[in-house]
């Protein structure tokens, strides 16, 4: 169990590659960035006068300061106790759509 | 980016937007990819501009996580060869005369 020649992950030939359960403070103030930008992009497109369902349906989404930091940094699952996992869990979690929660949760 | 624009809002209704891709659209599956092939964006950093039209803002919106927009008149609307003259540098000199040509201005 101890000493040069223990059993772990890498010498059995395994990656070490590990999610941190949870967004470190950088990660989290990139992913504000983020959420800020696509606000930017939403509201240029609401200056610019245009009406269309797809402008309606994203003055829908919440904002990024109006967002609680549960929806900002987590998302919903049905597998976890308290039905939450860390959104960096998601693929492509960067460039997606994600701000709202599904009904009850 | 909004210096080198430098057209206040207020003084010109914007007619366009300005469009540039700032996110790669890979695996994000093709009608994300084609959705940017029809706004004519082909690579990152690349700026397009299209008019206020329900269509175009249609696209912007399914690609929100991707792009940068701004509202631009259209006086501020540059094709791709102009905006390749204006990222150009400047030589660093000017040519006042040569002798093929004469000397006339000296």
């Amino acid at each position: 169990m101890f000493g040069a020649f223990r059993a772990s992950h890498v010498n059995q030939g395994g990656l070490l590659w590990k999610t941190p359960w949870k967004l470190s403070p950088t990660r989290k103030a990139n992913a504000r960035a983020r959420l800020k930008k696509v606000d930017a992009v939403i509201e240029a497109v609401r200056a610019s006068g245009v009406q269309c369902g797809a402008l309606e349906r994203a003055l829908e989404l919440p904002k990024e300061h109006e967002m609680p930091a549960k929806d900002k940094y987590t998302i919903f699952t049905p597998h976890a106790v308290g039905y939450r996992k860390g959104i960096h869990k998601v693929p492509k979690w960067t460039r997606l759509t994600h701000r709202t929660n599904p009904k009850g949760f | 980016m909004a210096a080198r624009v430098a057209i206040s809002p207020l003084s010109v209704p914007s007619t366009h937007f300005r469009i540039t891709l700032r996110r790669s659209a890979i695996s994000l599956g093709e009608k994300k990819q084609g959705t940017l092939a029809a706004l004519g964006l082909h690579r990152r950093h690349q700026t397009v501009f299209h008019t206020h039209t329900p269509d175009i803002a249609g696209k912007i919106l399914a690609l929100k996580e991707l792009l940068e927009v701004q509202n631009v008149p259209a006086a501020a609307v540059r094709s791709k060869q102009e905006q390749r003259r204006e990222r150009r540098a400047p030589r660093g000199y000017q040519v006042v005369g040569s002798r093929l040509g004469g000397l006339a201005g000296l």
